[in-house]
């Protein structure tokens, strides 16, 4: 009968689910159909023209216990995660705070300014960064000797390299969250920051006591959308380090390409494209998580 | 009686045809050159080669076969072939493969067998070049696009200004190195942050695999599995480590800003690499420079008097694919058999600035009298010929670029003096044995 009434239902719907219908068929053919493929691929000694051997989670264990190279490129994406996502999103709070001020002036150029990053293609960057951090031409040290202090191996020393491909991302990046967060302030309804001005609140108390709290959601959206980008990270280390030196600046997704397309291993390469999923659903489905916890105990209040 | 005649020529040509194209094999096909009609396409980083030198010889040949090139960046060419063979369609109907990863697409499965072909022009093909296309029952699936012995590129400006000769021996070059150096000139380049082949010209891995192969050392042993830590190739890394730790080589990778900067100035002597860098510097060196016109090019110093100063860095091989259809496979091997075993096919190839494989080339006045103003007036395929002939052996299996991106995170940690040489290879051939 509850099956009956589910046809029943969809038949009764059928223009709705007709209209939502490419996505999911679209979505079948190039996401799932994609992802259970990859996701047997990594369960199998894969050959392209020979039949593939059942392995079981053979790779699986081998990425974990067998291969510090994972482990490196792991630690070096929460590396620059921990670095980059929060002062990204720091600094577009800011400037979208500085924007949203309405004595500002010149919002549109500035606006377009930031955003521009964001819209210019990554490999483009890439390579302006490759010369910007040049050991000897790049203008980065030349101003650092012109204050006479050391130069930096921006890009050819370990100790250093994760930290250029940050402050790339984080340039490029500031932009789009920016953006964001100025649409989560202009939906602040002003009338709170109008009581709170009656209330004798200053400028601080309010970004801190009114401002912060409201913009929860969005700097929760800027968060779990920033953690997926970082894990799936390849274009700006493959253009800027080549995952170097060494495997300083190797990320995950680079490891998974190497390995899938130079090594022409694509079942240990889907083993790391399955790993690299859980590896980000963890972390966003706490985010999400602690952020409608947060939000309803905020509305509670 | 007629039709059966007929029917009998149709059958007679059909088995022909069918002979030709038995168990997957290709042949040169024969005929005359303007009935052949047809389109191809090809995918190539070498696009410039192939669609502006090659292509307008070959149409004067074949006017009615288009050749359309898909030109990619090299590690796309590769990439993308790697996922046409394994989709089982897409390929193009001919390309041109890095000598390095060609055993990767014979394992693979994807490439058509040429050995009956080649059969036809034995001896017209440098061995090394062959084994290198070979698969372990000797099927060879690739015919020798162009060579690329390796030597010594230097400034004659900058050797004559320090009276510097043919510089004999790596240790003879070090003493160079170290007399130069004190007027801030390198005597050569090396990125401490040891670059791969995919964003610099072969960097810092290719140097340090010419100079285990002009020891005729290897990365395999004879079951192909990764032997890293042989004295051939310790003693490769050691001579880069020297040069590194002497800074008697500037810290900067091939290709990079810094590096044609150091060409302008002058402040670069040399560089080992292999014949097509005569086409790097024809792209990136201008009229003008004080490098242009300037650039000669020297066998490699050997290790020891006496000793080997032959090598090979890279070389192309022009491939088919068992996905194509049979007729383009056929008029593919037009271009495929113009362009590599005829006279004027290697002749054009050669004026572009990469040395032909084909060995009767090598001796056409054509070919060996060539000049480039960038290298004045030496006879640059002269010294390519001498060399090519004694280049050692060298395995490239399926593992081959896997284990080079394990030795180029390892030598990173020998040139920042983190690890000897010993303990870095140690560690090299235990990852790679994992």
């Amino acid at each position: 009968m509850a099956r009956r009434g589910l046809w029943h239902r969809i038949a009764q719907y059928r223009q709705a689910y007709l209209f939502i219908s490419p996505f999911y068929l679209l979505f079948t053919v190039f996401g799932l159909y994609p992802i259970i493929y990859s996701f047997i691929l990594s369960l199998n000694k894969w050959h392209s023209t020979k039949a593939w051997q059942f392995v079981g989670f053979k790779h699986y264990h081998n990425l974990l216990f067998n291969d510090p190279v994972f482990w490196t490129s792991l630690w070096n994406v929460v590396y620059i995660f921990l670095i980059n996502v929060p002062a990204m999103i720091l600094l577009s709070v800011i400037i979208a705070v500085v924007l949203n001020n309405p004595a500002q002036k010149g919002k549109d150029f500035f606006r377009i300014t930031y955003l521009l990053p964001y819209v210019t293609s990554v490999l483009s960057i890439a390579i302006v960064f490759y010369v910007i951090f040049d050991d000897s031409l790049g203008l980065v040290n030349l101003l650092l000797k012109a204050v006479h202090l050391q130069p930096v191996h921006w890009l050819t020393s370990p100790k250093t390299s994760k930290l250029s491909i940050d402050i790339l991302v984080t340039w490029k990046w500031t932009g789009y969250n920016m953006i964001i967060a100025l649409a989560g302030l202009q939906s602040i309804s002003p009338e709170i920051y109008d009581a709170a001005k009656i209330d004798g609140a200053g400028a601080v108390r309010t970004f801190i006591r009114i401002t912060l709290p409201l913009l929860r959601p969005v700097v929760g959206f800027q968060f779990i959308m920033s953690t997926i980008g970082t894990f799936n990270m390849f274009t700006e280390p493959y253009f800027l380090t080549d995952g170097g030196p060494g495997y300083s600046s190797l990320t995950l997704v680079l490891y998974l390409y190497r390995s899938a397309f130079k090594f022409f291993k694509l079942d240990y390469g889907s083993a790391i494209a399955f790993l690299t999923f859980i590896l980000v659903l963890i972390p966003s489905v706490l985010q999400v998580r602690i952020w409608a916890e947060r939000d309803r105990s905020y509305s509670a209040t | 009686m007629k039709l059966k005649h007929v029917l009998c020529l149709a059958l007679i040509g059909l088995l022909a045809v069918g002979g030709l194209f038995a168990g997957g094999k290709q042949e040169a096909p024969t005929g005359p050159a303007t009935e052949r009609k047809g389109e191809l396409v090809n995918w190539t980083w070498t696009n410039k080669c192939i669609d502006e030198w090659l292509v307008p010889g070959f149409n004067k040949v074949y006017p009615n076969v288009k050749i359309t090139t898909v030109p990619m960046s090299f590690p796309e060419t590769h990439d993308k072939i790697f996922a046409a063979i394994a989709a089982g369609s897409g390929a193009p109907d001919f390309a041109t493969i890095v000598s390095d990863y060609v055993q990767k697409f014979i394992e693979q499965g994807g490439l058509v067998d040429m050995t009956d072909y080649l059969a036809k022009h034995k001896g017209e093909f440098p061995k090394y070049k062959l084994e290198m296309n070979s698969d372990k029952d000797g099927r060879i699936f690739g015919v020798p696009f162009n060579s690329a012995p390796v030597g010594l590129w230097y400034r004659k400006d900058i050797f004559d200004k320090y009276g510097i000769k043919e510089i004999q021996t790596w240790d003879e070059y070090l003493v160079q190195a170290r007399k130069l150096i004190r007027d801030g000139v390198y005597i050569t380049s090396i990125s401490v942050a040891a670059r791969g082949m995919d964003l610099s010209m072969h960097g810092e891995v290719g140097l340090h695999a010419l100079l285990t192969q002009q020891l005729a050392g290897s990365y395999f042993d004879k079951n192909d599995n990764p032997t890293l830590e042989t004295k051939e190739s310790k003693q490769a890394m050691a001579l880069m480590n020297t040069l590194v730790q002497e800074k008697v080589a500037a810290n900067v990778g091939q290709g990079s800003p810094a590096y044609y900067q150091l060409m302008d100035e002058s402040k670069l002597a040399s560089v080992a690499s292999a014949a097509w860098y005569i086409n790097v510097l024809i792209n990136f060196i201008k009229e003008g420079s004080p490098a242009f016109g300037n650039f000669r090019f020297q066998k490699l110093p050997a290790y020891a008097k006496g000793g080997s100063r032959a090598s090979n860095l890279g070389g192309a091989e022009l491939c088919l694919f068992k996905q194509t259809p049979k007729d383009k496979q056929e008029l593919a091997m037009l271009f495929i058999d113009w362009k590599c075993t005829t006279m004027e096919g290697n002749r054009i190839h050669a004026q572009y600035g990469e040395f032909p494989s084909w060995i009767p080339s090598w001796t056409n006045p054509d070919v060996v009298n060539m000049t480039w103003p960038i290298t004045g007036d030496q006879k640059l395929n002269a010294v390519f010929a001498e060399i090519e002939p004694q280049v050692p052996a060298w395995k490239q299996p399926v593992r081959y670029t896997e284990v080079q991106r394990i030795l180029q995170a390892k030598m990173n940690e020998i040139f920042m003096g983190e690890k000897t040489v010993e303990k870095a290879l140690a560690e090299a051939q235990k990852e790679a044995s994992r």
